[in-house]
Formats: C-alpha cells, sequence, structure tokens
C-alpha cells in the first residue's frame, strides 16, 4: 500500500482551482467536493500520478511538517479520496521528474487534508449537455435514429 | 411592459438579427435596452432602441445596469449573437400572467452550429426566460464578479430561494455557436465555478444545503435529452 501509486480519475473526475480551493466534480455520480490548503495541493500534484512518499515529499517543500508528519497524514486522506473514487490507483507509470507545487510559499502552517463531499445537487451532470470538444470535434449530426 | 436587454461586447454584425428577432415578437408592450459593454466595434441600433454605454465590466454588470435603467414589470435578456423564436415573450408573458405565484417563465433552446441545429432542450441559458422583476430582484441579480457561468450561477440562486419557475413547452431561444462565443470550451471551468459561489454561500451561512427546496432541482435547472442530438438544418 505504502507503494501504491494513483492519479486522479479522469476523465470521469475534472476539477477547477480557484485560489486556495480545488472544487472537484465527479461527473459520474454528480458528487461536488471541495478541497483547501493542503488537500488542495495535493489532490493537484494526482493529476501527474504519485505515490504517497512523493506527494509528502512534495508537501513539505511548501509546509511546516516533516515528510514523515505529512504522509503520515496522508494516509486518511488518500483513503477518502479513493472511496470517494476520485482517484484510482496506477498500474504502469508514466516517466516524469519531481513532483514540484506551482505557485510561490514555503513554511506555511500545515493542516492535515481533508474531502468536503456534498451530493445535495440531483442531476448536477444536467448542467454539462455540451460536452467538451473531443477528437472527432463538437458539434456533429446525430446518427439517425433506427427504431 | 417587457424590458428587453441587451448587452453587448462587439458583436455588431449580430445586431441587426437580433433585433429582427426581437420586431418578430407578438408582443407590443416593450422597451429595448442595449447596454453597450465598451464595445470596440461601433454598434449603431435604431433610433427607438435605447442604448447604454459603459466602460468594459462583463456580462454581468452590463446585465445588471440595464435592469437599473429599465422600466418594465417584466425582465427578458437577449445576448446580441442569439435569437428568439417567434412568440417567445408572448408565450412567457403568458405564463407568468396566468401565475401570480411564478417569479420566472422558461421555454426551451435550441442551437446552431453551422448547418446543424440541436434538437430542444432546457438549461439556464437566460435568454430562455423572462422574469418577473421583483422575482429578479430577490435572486439578487447577476453576479457581476463572474465572466463565465453567470446566467447557471443566478438560476442556481432563484432554486435556492424558491422562486417559482414554470415552463413552457415551445422553443423560446435560439442559441448561435460560432468562433466568438465566450462561452464555448469554457463549460467545464464556468460549471466549476457556479459549484465553488454555491459552496462559499454555505461557508458564509447563507445556505444550508441540508435544507429541502420546494421544487426538485433536477427539474428546475434542466433536461438536456436533445442537447446532443444534432440534425442538418
Amino acid at each position: 500500500m505504502l507503494d501504491a501509486c494513483f492519479r486522479i480519475n479522469s476523465p470521469s473526475v475534472i476539477y477547477e482551482r480557484f485560489g486556495d480551493e480545488v472544487v472537484a466534480i465527479h461527473l459520474d455520480t454528480g458528487v461536488y467536493h471541495s478541497l483547501i490548503g493542503v488537500a488542495s495541493d495535493a489532490f493537484v500534484l494526482l493529476s501527474e500520478e504519485a505515490t504517497e512518499a512523493e506527494l509528502a515529499s512534495a508537501l513539505a517543500a511548501r509546509y511546516a511538517a516533516t515528510p514523515q508528519e505529512i504522509e503520515t497524514a496522508l494516509g486518511p486522506f488518500l483513503e477518502q479520496l479513493r472511496q470517494e473514487n476520485l482517484v484510482v490507483p496506477v498500474e504502469a507509470r508514466k516517466a516524469r521528474g519531481p513532483l514540484r507545487i506551482e505557485g510561490e510559499g514555503m513554511g506555511l502552517p500545515f493542516v492535515a487534508p481533508r474531502l468536503h463531499a456534498f451530493n445535495d445537487l440531483e442531476g448536477l451532470l444536467l448542467l454539462d449537455p455540451i460536452h467538451e470538444v473531443g477528437d472527432e470535434g463538437w458539434p456533429h449530426a446525430s446518427e439517425p435514429r433506427t427504431n | 411592459m417587457i424590458s428587453v436587454i441587451i448587452p453587448a461586447y462587439n458583436g455588431a454584425e449580430f445586431l441587426d438579427s437580433a433585433l429582427q428577432s426581437i420586431d418578430a415578437q407578438e408582443f407590443a408592450d416593450r422597451e429595448i435596452v442595449l447596454v453597450d459593454d465598451g464595445s470596440v466595434e461601433e454598434l449603431r441600433p435604431p433610433a427607438q432602441v435605447r442604448c447604454i454605454r459603459q466602460p468594459h465590466s462583463g456580462p454581468s454588470a452590463a446585465r445588471n445596469r440595464g435592469v437599473r435603467e429599465s422600466r418594465g414589470e417584466f425582465l427578458a435578456f437577449l445576448d446580441i449573437d442569439d435569437l428568439w423564436a417567434p412568440g417567445h415573450l408572448s408565450r412567457l408573458h403568458a405564463a407568468l400572467t396566468a401565475n401570480s405565484q411564478a417569479g420566472i417563465a422558461q421555454g426551451r433552446m435550441r442551437q446552431l452550429s453551422g448547418h446543424l441545429i440541436s434538437e430542444p432542450y432546457r438549461m439556464p441559458y437566460i435568454g430562455s426566460c423572462v422574469f418577473r422583476r421583483e422575482a429578479f430582484d430577490l435572486s439578487g441579480g447577476f453576479d457581476e464578479s463572474m465572466m463565465l457561468g453567470e446566467d447557471h450561477d443566478l438560476m442556481y440562486r432563484c432554486w435556492e430561494k424558491d422562486i417559482l419557475k414554470v415552463h413552457v413547452e415551445e422553443v423560446s431561444l435560439i442559441y448561435r455557436r460560432h468562433a466568438g462565443n465566450s462561452s464555448r470550451g469554457n463549460n467545464l471551468r464556468s460549471h466549476a465555478m457556479v459549484l465553488k459561489r454555491r459552496l462559499d454561500r454555505i461557508r458564509a451561512g447563507e445556505l444550508d444545503p441540508s435544507q429541502q427546496r420546494r421544487y426538485p432541482f433536477r427539474d428546475y435547472i434542466g433536461e438536456t435529452e436533445g442537447a446532443s442530438q444534432w440534425a442538418t438544418r
């Protein structure tokens, strides 16, 4: 488990960063999530695939805690992300350089990351009928219906 | 009276056809307020259109300005690059006058993209609605800090305030997709931004997400079956 590597469960999960907060939406369930501070940084790092230890090391460059302290706090957080299907295990890792958190700031107070899930908007996915353009472009004429 | 508010930031090439679609409405008791939001292009509306010019402030600020400068008991918004279907104003006005409790009436919409047109569907596009002014005021108006998703955000707040919205089956709005659409490619970001605003309201204590709202969210916000069905015109 310690060496397990995770990535954000895209394309089912989309997210946007707004300053200190990430809003993540699971398009299959309609549940939306708020991640603030350490949680937002950790989540964005997961877009590049990461193990718990790699996350802890990257976060220690910004927050006033040791990698060990951070790793301890990350365990329950990653489990929450897994339970909500926001992240999935990575089978075959891609090559990449060291993880780095974008933006300024060092020695920030470390607060154990938490995920806040909201499922109060039934049918949330209805808000997105105009899907982002894929390789085939958009829109395109629908196939004739055959009854 | 219905006040028709057109926020415009450039788009001079679309103005004539937008005004023609207003002229084609079978509803005479109206005023048209064009808010030129600092366009670089010169917009030349005809004399019967009241034109207000302001420094570029975004679509929300332009619409709110139009509301403040208008006099109608009812409010309708048409973006300069969109079109109304014939009968839109009269149908939605009739729906509101038939139900004094209703604050919003909404018709369906279709999207137009080149030679393709979508089947009708319903989404929180403001151009497919007519608002009773007091309902619009109760909603708090458009969030002027939002440059994307402001219409969805407004509809969320109307739902959160239990403002009754009645639906009309006929098509009201023709939404034209083109290279200059400010919303194109930003759909997911605007979606997340609307939720961010809702989270902010929850944290500020303005909203209790556990409280049951009067109207089902799904029905209030829309139905999208037709949105992915496109046919050649």
